[in-house]
C-alpha cells in the first residue's frame, strides 16, 4: 500500500523538550488518530509535517515527495484546520472566498458554498460574530474546498460540542470514501478517534509509544479485573500497566496470549492510553 | 500573493473609512490653515503605518502558520507586505497630490508644481521609513518591536534637535532640494536591502 505520509526518525529538540526520533506511516485511504497528552508533541509534530518549524534530523515525506523541496507542491494538496480560527476578525466568507480563490490553484466555489449551506454559514456575517463551532466549520470548509488529498487536523474537534463534534466527524468519513483521500487528526478526546480512526498513534514526552492499526489495539488488549492473588499469578510479560485498589486489580493486558479464565473486557483507546501513560509498573 | 494582499485589504477595510474620514478632516483642515505640509505628513504616517497593522492582525489570529500551510512560501508573505506598503503609499501620493493641486489652488499658498513635488518627496521618506521598520518587525513581532521602533525615531529627533541647539546649521532649503532628488535612488537600495533582510529573517523564523 502507498504511503501518504511518511515521518522517519524525525528529531526537534526545545528548551526543555524534545522529540525524540518520531517515526509515522500512514497508509494512503485512512484516517490516522495522533493522541496524546496536552504538551506530549502532537502539534509539534503537525508543525514539523507542515514545515512550520525546521526539524533537527530526520525525513519527512508527504504523497512521496519530499516534505521541504516540494513544500509549495505538497501544500496544494493538503487541507489544514488548525484549533483556533486563523482569519481576521472583520472578514466574512464571501471575502474567504475571494482570497483562497487567489492562493489555491484548485479552489472549488461550488464547494465552498455547498459547504458554506451545508454548515448554515452565512456569506456576510464577519469571522467575530462567529461561534468557536462556526469558525471550526469555516476552517473545515476552507480544508476541503481545494480538493485536497490529505487533511492534516490540529485539535480540529476539542472545544467543540458534542452535536458539531460528530457532524464534523462525518465530513470525514464522508471525505474518506474517496480512496484517494486520507486524514491524519490529532486530538486529546479519543472516544472521536474511536469512532473514526483506522490508525492510532500514541505520543508521549516527545516519543511515539505506538502507531498501530485501531482494531489491532482492540483485538490485542483488553482489561482485566482480578484480586490481587491471581495478579500475582500472570505472566508479567503480558501486562501493560495496572492499577491496584483495595478491592483488587484492573490491568491493561495482552489477552490473546492470556490463558486460563479471566475476567477480561474490551479496552478502549482511553484505556489503552491511560494504562500506558499512567499504569503502574507491573 | 495576490490573495495575501487581498487578505490584507480586508483586514484594513474597517480602518479604511475612518482613514477617509480623517483625509477628509485634514484637507478641510489644510485648506482653512493654508497649509498642506499636514495633510502630507499625517497621510506618510498613515500609509506607513497600515502594512504593520495588517501584521499586528497577523499575529492576533496566527494567520502566519495558516498561509504558510497553504501554498504560500515565507518569501511571499514578506513580498506581500512590501507591496502592500508600496500601494498604499502610492495611493496615499495620489490623494494627497490631488488634495494639494486644490488646496494651492485655492491658496496659492506655492505652485502646484512644488506642492506635487513635496507630496513626493514625503512618499519616498514614507517608503524609506517603511523599509527601516518591517525588518524589525519581522524580527521581533509587532507587540515588542513597537517599543524598539520608539528609540528609532527618538533618537535621530534628537540629534537634529541638539545639533540645531549646539549652533550647527541645519541644511538649507537649496540642500535638502538637491537631496530629494537624489533620494529615489537612496531609497530603491535601502528598500532593495530591506526586503532580503526580512527574508532572512523570516525563513529562519518557527510558527
Amino acid at each position: 500500500m502507498e504511503n501518504v505520509l511518511e515521518l522517519k526518525n524525525v528529531s526537534k529538540a526545545y528548551d526543555g523538550f524534545a522529540l525524540r526520533d518520531v517515526s509515522i506511516t500512514l497508509p494512503k485511504g485512512c484516517i490516522m488518530g495522533f493522541i496524546g497528552e496536552n504538551g506530549a508533541g502532537k502539534s509539534t509534530t503537525i508543525k514539523l509535517i507542515l514545515n512550520l518549524i525546521h526539524r533537527d534530523s530526520g525525513q519527512i515525506h508527504v504523497f512521496g515527495m519530499d516534505g521541504i523541496a516540494d513544500n509549495l507542491q505538497i501544500k496544494e494538496d493538503i487541507g489544514v484546520v488548525f484549533d483556533e480560527s486563523n482569519f481576521p476578525d472583520t472578514m466574512n466568507a464571501a471575502d474567504v472566498n475571494v482570497v483562497m480563490r487567489n492562493i489555491y490553484k484548485k479552489w472549488d466555489e461550488a464547494a465552498f458554498s455547498s459547504y458554506l449551506t451545508r454548515f448554515s454559514l452565512p456569506l456576510k456575517k464577519t469571522v467575530k460574530e462567529y461561534s468557536r463551532g462556526m469558525k471550526m466549520k469555516l476552517s473545515i470548509a476552507v480544508a476541503l474546498s481545494h480538493h485536497a488529498k490529505l487533511l492534516i487536523l490540529d485539535e480540529a474537534t476539542s472545544g467543540l460540542d458534542p452535536i458539531v463534534r460528530d457532524e464534523i466527524l462525518d465530513v470525514f468519513l464522508e471525505f474518506i470514501q474517496d480512496e484517494e483521500h486520507s486524514v491524519f487528526i490529532s486530538s486529546h478526546i479519543t472516544s472521536d478517534l474511536e469512532k473514526a480512526a483506522d490508525y492510532i498513534t500514541l505520543i508521549h514526552k516527545g516519543q511515539i509509544l505506538f502507531c498501530e492499526s485501531k482494531d489491532e489495539l482492540l483485538n490485542e488488549y483488553g482489561i482485566l479485573k482480578c484480586s490481587a492473588a491471581e495478579y500475582e499469578a500472570i505472566d508479567k510479560e503480558l501486562i501493560i500497566g495496572c492499577r491496584k485498589n483495595a478491592f483488587g486489580v484492573e490491568a491493561l493486558i495482552k489477552k490473546k496470549s492470556l490463558r486460563g479464565n479471566y475476567t477480561i473486557d474490551p479496552a478502549s483507546i482511553e484505556d489503552i492510553m491511560l494504562f500506558r501513560i499512567r499504569g503502574e509498573a507491573k | 500573493m495576490k490573495g495575501l494582499i487581498i487578505k490584507d485589504l480586508f483586514a484594513l477595510r474597517k480602518q479604511g473609512k475612518m482613514m477617509l474620514m480623517i483625509a477628509a478632516f485634514y484637507v478641510a483642515f489644510s485648506v482653512f490653515t493654508k497649509n498642506i505640509s499636514m495633510l502630507s505628513a499625517m497621510t506618510a504616517v498613515i500609509c506607513s503605518m497600515m502594512p504593520i497593522t495588517t501584521m499586528s492582525y497577523d499575529e492576533f489570529c496566527k494567520w502566519d502558520r495558516y498561509a504558510l500551510a497553504m501554498p504560500v512560501s515565507g518569501r511571499t508573505i514578506v513580498l506581500s507586505k512590501y507591496i502592500l506598503g508600496g500601494i498604499l503609499i502610492l495611493a496615499g501620493f495620489l490623494t494627497v497630490s490631488a488634495a494639494s493641486i486644490a488646496v494651492v489652488a485655492i491658496t496659492g499658498e506655492m505652485p502646484v508644481g512644488e506642492a506635487i513635488f513635496t507630496s513626493f518627496a514625503v512618499s519616498t521618506a514614507s517608503l524609506a521609513l517603511q523599509a527601516i521598520l518591517l525588518p524589525i518587525l519581522f524580527k521581533f513581532g509587532v507587540e515588542k518591536g513597537r517599543f524598539i521602533l520608539l528609540p528609532l525615531f527618538l533618537v535621530p529627533m534628537a540629534t537634529i534637535f541638539l545639533l540645531s541647539k549646539l549652533g550647527f546649521s541645519l541644511p538649507d532649503t537649496h540642500t535638502l532640494k538637491l537631496l530629494a532628488y537624489l533620494s529615489p535612488a537612496v531609497v530603491i537600495l535601502i528598500v532593495t536591502a530591506s526586503v532580503f533582510l526580512s527574508i532572512r529573517i523570516y525563513l529562519k523564523k518557527e510558527f
